[in-house]
């Protein structure tokens, strides 16, 4: 029995996602087809691939709410470039990628070098990123993008694997390798651990913590690159939905609020139960507005969860001292 | 003493998972006593506290307390009893007042009378002879100022049996009078107190018996009078300690570290230097600038003028990786918030300072990585059941050892310890000692800063007294005595 709770506790996120799976293939028609699971990956990719970064922030304990709207922004320069400026592809990714580490860099600015709480500092960013997408799109939505471009989103190796997807599980490779064998992200749980005992440790933690927003912004522009590509399209409000998808995630992988734990595949998988979430409610005939109701009570039950386990821990630490 | 029981344990057992934290211990406390009860950590004294204020409930055995009987105790029924516990962790509410602290709890009318608050805690701080503002908040407050208010909170009720954790932890000197002048009057009132404290001076100071614990058992219990404190080593370590000061033989006559009129962090005109293989301890109460001082030396925060020698070169540290790389170590005071990342293993903790140094590229070696931490495991002999045991699950003094390891990965010149042997017990600062001693023995120079005068004049070879952020004077190892030390730190 003992034995059992403990397989639950570690693979909690694992299980979570099967039981998700399971519910729906269950009770929704067309939910387990071959199809449609490709779909979620899919649909999900820039989601997965924007979450690592934002979850590197988050383990730092930090935060960053404004990631919706530094895609949309991403996007829209994609749009201009590509649409109306005819700049070449390659060169048009790779301002969409400066773009992003100048974006996550501003966060970086306005949290570290101006010492306001990443929460707030990226609240008003958010708000900030928003009203630029906005006003320098005109609300106008761009289409028509050159082929080579929408290859990134809706093209497949071999006819079979997308090649989002492949650059999906790419990213949480390299999201993955960065956390956990460089030393780059042993600062970045140790930072999240306890900041002040690492700068007396010798480490350069604000450089570290503004080099996490640049990495972090690189990697929402990957995603707006992807998403971009994939749906054919740029506007402002894009990806409006994924800032609460990125935290949710954040904090169901395991990431607690005041940083230091979770890891980046926890993380992905959360991801992934939104998505079966979303794609599940979806096939069963809910709304979208049925899909917020899931993700906010999933919110809650996940912070609540945490909070269940630090309160556990603390119990047992009780118990040693 | 009245000679009459205010509070009896009978042969209480508590087991844990894989340790029994009390085997069958007994304790009575006498009306108007004061009952110090000393063991090393772990011998149990905490879970014994737990038992009493009813935090705990153990397995076996009884509590008596004003004639009942009970299996077991819970914290209300402790607090009808009169049981009032001041933790060493702080249980106060930083964002209210002292007044609103010392009264939490009581109410008074609907709204908050801050006016009746604030003249009951001005009553009690006048009973106790404590100066605190009761308008203050608490985040103003020192910590030796809020563990008096916890204790005056303790106090305002109608306590008969208080527990003191460690009070003197982060007390200085002179605080630690006015808390021996607060129990005095609380025991001619009859109250019974429980005092633990790893510091055994303090406990001839004070106590009138002494309860000694070893490994979850009760040992013996002694008339304070009766007894001195070898005997007390003796028995909480169940060996015999003789001298646990090493003597220091390598002192040279070459400056390792000089400082001429450094300024900066509340310092003022810091004049002293610290030779070769030389220990030199520095003097002064909370507040003096001793560990502000040692902050600025470590780059963690700013000078404004003065120079730093180290070594025959002057150096400019502008933050702690380019002090490390100069070669200064810092063992910080709070070992648990600016030390050791408790939730780490051993293995990282070390690595941690010097992580780009055993990286190919930015990918970490983990091979250096664990052959570092065994290194150092067995050098500093850190009690661990693996290397990469989490540093929150090692005792005091071993969680000591494992940022002191930090300095000697990185072949420190200077090593900089503040408050080397806080809430270490007595067996574990015997092997701090020998650790620093060899620190020295190898031609580093040591700055030791100490609130613990038997250790400042047992370990340093020279000192320096600090007072408001200023140096007041300089003492050869001949002529060290407590007086001579007090009366520079006291200099205004």
């Amino acid at each position: 029995m003992k034995g059992a709770i403990r397989v639950v506790e570690r693979f909690y996120i694992l299980i979570l996602l099967i039981v998700c799976i399971a519910f729906f293939a269950i009770f929704a028609d067309r939910f387990f087809t071959w199809n449609n699971l490709v779909n979620i990956l899919v649909q999900n990719s820039y989601l997965i691939i924007a979450t690592i970064g934002i979850s590197m922030i988050m383990i730092s304990s930090g935060a960053d709410l404004s990631v919706s709207f530094q895609i949309g922004i991403v996007s829209i320069v994609l749009g201009k470039l590509l649409t109306k400026a005819n700049v070449p592809v390659v060169l048009a990714i790779l301002i969409a990628l400066a773009l992003g580490a100048l974006l996550g860099s501003i966060n970086g600015f306005c949290a570290i070098k101006l010492k306001v709480h990443p929460m707030v500092a990226t609240m008003a960013t958010m708000t900030i990123y928003q009203g630029i997408a906005y006003v320098w799109s005109n609300s106008e939505t761009y289409f028509n993008f050159p082929e080579a471009f929408k290859k990134i989103g809706q093209g497949k190796l071999f006819g079979a694997i997308p090649i989002c997807v492949i650059l999906m599980v790419i990213a949480v490779i390299i999201g993955w390798f960065l956390m956990n064998k460089t030393y780059f992200g042993r600062f970045i749980y140790s930072i999240g651990g306890n900041e002040e005992a690492t700068r007396l440790a010798g480490v350069n933690t604000k450089k570290i913590r503004m080099l996490i927003f640049l990495v972090a912004g690189l990697f929402v522009g990957v995603s707006a690159i992807v998403l971009t590509s994939r749906t054919g399209s740029a506007s402002a409000g894009i990806a409006s939905d994924a800032m609460f998808s990125c935290f949710t995630a954040c904090i169901l992988g395991g990431i607690s609020f005041s940083g230091g734990g979770g890891n980046v595949l926890s993380v992905i998988l959360s991801v992934l139960i939104i998505g079966v979430l979303s794609n599940g409610i979806q096939m069963m005939g809910g709304s979208i507005y049925v899909q917020y109701i899931v993700k906010g009570v999933l919110l809650v039950a996940a912070i609540a969860y945490d909070n269940f386990q630090k309160d556990l821990r603390l119990k047992e630490s009780a118990k040693t001292s | 003493m009245s000679g009459e029981t205010a509070l009896k344990l009978n042969h209480i057992t508590k087991k844990y998972p894989g340790v029994i934290a009390l085997n069958d211990v007994s304790f009575e406390l006498l009306k108007g006593e004061v009952h110090a009860i000393v063991g090393e950590n772990g011998a149990g004294k905490s879970t014994l506290i737990k038992c009493l204020c009813g935090a705990i409930t153990p397995e076996e055995g009884t509590i008596e307390i004003d004639g009942q009987t009970y299996k077991g105790m819970n914290p209300k029924l402790s607090r009808e009893h009169g049981v009032e516990v001041v933790y060493q962790e702080l249980n106060l509410i930083d964002g209210l007042t002292v007044a609103e602290n010392v009264c939490f709890g009581a109410k008074y009318g609907k709204l908050v009378n801050f006016k009746l608050l604030n003249q009951k805690t001005t009553e009690v701080f006048e009973k106790l002879n404590v100066k605190i503002d009761p308008k203050k908040l608490v985040m103003h407050l020192s910590t030796a100022q809020q563990q008096l208010v916890e204790i005056a909170k303790s106090v305002s009720k109608d306590v008969k049996v208080l527990i003191l954790d460690e009070p003197t932890a982060p007390l200085t000197t002179e605080d630690v009078d006015v808390l021996f002048d607060i129990i005095r009057m609380l025991k001619s009132r009859g109250v019974s107190i429980v005092y633990i404290s790893h510091r055994l001076d303090e406990i001839f100071a004070i106590t009138d018996r002494v309860t000694i614990m070893r490994d979850g058992h009760y040992v013996t219990t002694l008339n304070t009078a009766d007894t001195d404190r070898n005997e007390l080593i003796k028995y909480m370590v169940g060996r015999e300690l003789k001298d646990i000061y090493p003597k220091n033989e390598y002192v040279t006559q070459e400056p390792m570290l000089e400082l001429v009129d450094v300024c900066g962090n509340g310092d003022k005109n810091i004049t002293l230097h610290v030779n070769k293989g030389e220990i030199v301890g520095l003097a002064g109460l909370v507040g003096a600038g001793r560990t502000e001082l040692a902050r600025v030396l470590f780059g963690a925060d700013k000078k404004d003028s003065g120079k730093i020698i180290l070594d025959g070169k002057e150096v400019n540290v502008k933050n702690p990786g380019e002090a490390i790389k100069l070669g200064i170590g810092l063992i910080p005071e709070d070992r648990k918030r600016q030390g050791a990342l408790l939730n780490f293993g051993i293995d990282w903790n070390i690595a941690l300072t010097h992580l780009p140094k055993i990286s190919k590229g930015i990918v970490v070696q983990d091979k250096k990585v664990k052959e570092e931490a065994d290194e150092f495991i067995e050098k500093l002999k850190i009690k661990t059941p693996t290397r990469n045991q989490l540093v929150r699950n090692l005792s005091g003094g071993n969680q000591q050892k494992v940022v002191l390891a930090r300095t000697l990965v990185n072949e420190s010149k200077l090593v900089i310890f503040d408050e080397p042997t806080r809430g270490i017990d007595v067996g574990a600062r015997a092997e701090i000692y020998n650790l620093l001693s060899d620190l020295a023995a190898q031609g580093k120079a040591v700055l030791m800063i100490s609130s613990d005068m038997e250790e400042l004049i047992g370990m340093s070879d020279r000192i320096y007294a600090l007072a408001d952020g200023k140096v007041t004077g300089e003492l050869q190892k001949s002529e060290f005595t407590q007086e001579r030390i007090l009366s520079l730190m006291s200099m205004e």
